[in-house]
């Protein structure tokens, strides 16, 4: 069952080692997210938009606040989550299908209805036919979907997406965008998408969380009432892309507006 | 002195045929030697598996070890032969502990450079699956580390036949041994005979080194 997010007075410090000045990653960072609702994190590269996401999956501690899931504290019950990365994160000595049956099988789900679910996943995703192959054999846009497979086998109560799409090319990107967002209308997922990328964050998400450089938090909540699918060159969209932009950029002191605005917008319109 | 291929050829047959000494045969010398490489390989899988994960996984493990087997590592196993022989005597085990030494480093290398190439995003990802430290050894450091360490048992492997000979210095009790056959011969100028073993090793490393590579494309299909 999808359940609510929430993080409350969240920091994270890491501390150098010997001579170097600890690292303020997180400070004070808050946010909420309701059960079955897709929303997005942008903010620039080395934010700490990753460790956040490695906070809150339960994989670093965080130095003080809280992250709870449904009400409840997550690090005290870890939870298991859905989690897809940027880096391919398949194991590649199991197939597709032992890679996606993973999340059952560490629950100790029985091995006919583990392969029958993860069947039945595949075949959502489109790859009922890829099951035997090995990572190595497949496209990188079709890796990812099978790492979203095996994110959402065990129903997870969360997906986290760590900048999912960022390393494929932008045919690939937007149709797995678009995939996205079919499943997530069907599943209605709560999911917590980071991204860098604007146009991809506004496409999919319910509401775009944009956080400010290092220590990050979160400076502005950008609510998206468009229905999907989203036509990516309207207007609606482009007064959005503006503003998350203009966020954004009071994120980076010192910068020209209008050479910022530039530097993004060459990105990909799928 | 000479020799030719067609010297080393008869001698080959002689081998095989009549014996060196008379009656004792080059395929059982092969056997008894295969016995013992096979048995000093598998000891040093044995022990240097777990050591290499051990260092592998933990820094704290590695800094108090890494001296100490790197210390060791240089040391030919020939220079063992006295030590060996007043351990474990003369025959089948001091030859086992000079192969054993020979395997055992490669073998502990490997695994333990496998275990740390181990990409820690595939960790993050069991472990948001609900996956404990149990399930990270076995379903990702193990397998990771296997193309490693498979490469350093492949590389013991060919040590620990290289090593026969110095072995066999140790004597061998049933009077069979590639190694001790090679010696035999030199004590009686057989040259052609000397050659013949040299190739009889060179053959049945060869042969091991083939299988081992089937049974690894096998292993690492994945790949």
């Amino acid at each position: 069952m999808p359940a609510s997010l929430s993080v409350y007075n969240l920091s994270k410090v890491y501390l150098g080692s010997n001579n170097q000045d600890p690292q303020v990653v997180l400070k004070g960072l808050e946010l909420v997210i309701p059960a079955g609702t897709f929303v997005a994190l942008v903010g620039l590269n080395g934010s700490g938009k990753t460790t956040l996401l490695r906070v809150i999956a339960g994989l670093e501690p965080a130095t003080s606040g809280e992250v709870r899931i449904n009400g409840e504290r997550a690090d005290l019950l870890r939870r298991p989550v859905g989690m897809v990365s940027q880096e391919l994160a398949l194991l590649p000595w199991r197939t597709v299908l032992e890679n996606v049956e993973l999340g059952l099988e560490l629950q100790a789900v029985k091995g006919k209805e583990r392969r029958e679910r993860a069947m039945n996943m595949l075949r959502v995703f489109g790859l009922e036919d890829c099951g035997h192959r090995y990572p190595r054999e497949l496209s990188g846009g079709m890796r990812q979907k099978v790492a979203i497979a095996r994110a959402l086998l065990p129903e997870p109560e969360l997906l986290l997406m760590d900048e999912p799409f960022s390393a494929l090319d932008c045919q690939v990107k937007s149709r797995l965008q678009h995939f996205l967002i079919d499943l997530w209308i069907q599943r209605r997922d709560t999911v917590l998408f980071v991204t860098h990328d604007v146009e991809e964050a506004i496409v999919l998400s319910d509401t775009v969380l944009v956080i400010s450089q290092k220590p990050a938090r979160v400076v502005d909540v950008i609510p998206v009432n468009l229905p999907h699918p989203r036509d990516r060159t309207g207007i609606p969209m482009t007064g959005l892309r503006r503003r998350v932009l203009a966020s954004l950029m009071l994120t980076r002191p010192g910068e020209k507006p209008a050479g910022f605005v530039r530097s993004n917008a060459a990105g990909c319109r799928g | 002195m000479r020799i030719s291929p067609l010297q080393v050829g008869a001698a080959f047959w002689e081998l095989c045929a009549v014996g060196l000494p008379p009656g004792y045969l080059l395929p059982m010398h092969t056997l008894y030697s295969l016995s013992k490489v096979l048995a000093g390989v598998l000891l040093a899988v044995l022990l240097g598996c777990p050591l290499g994960l051990a260092l592998g996984a933990s820094r704290g493990i590695q800094m108090a070890l890494m001296p100490l087997i790197d210390f060791i590592r240089p040391i030919p196993p020939l220079a063992w032969i006295l030590l060996a022989i007043i351990w474990f005597g003369i025959g089948f085990g001091s030859a086992v502990f000079l192969i054993f030494l020979g395997a055992f480093f490669p073998i502990v290398l490997g695994t333990c450079s496998g275990v740390r190439g181990v990409d820690p995003l595939l960790v993050d990802a069991v472990r948001t699956l609900g996956g404990n430290r149990r399930d990270i050894w076995l379903k990702v450091l193990l397998p990771g580390a296997m193309p490693s360490l498979l490469t350093g048992i492949k590389v013991g492997t060919g040590i620990g036949w290289m090593t026969l000979v110095a072995a066999e210095f140790t004597g061998v009790r049933q009077g069979y041994g590639l190694g001790y056959m090679i010696m035999s011969a030199r004590d009686l100028q057989r040259l052609d005979a000397v050659v013949a073993g040299m190739v009889g090793i060179g053959m049945v490393g060869l042969a091991l080194e083939w299988m081992l590579g089937r049974i690894y494309r096998w292993l690492l299909r994945w790949q």
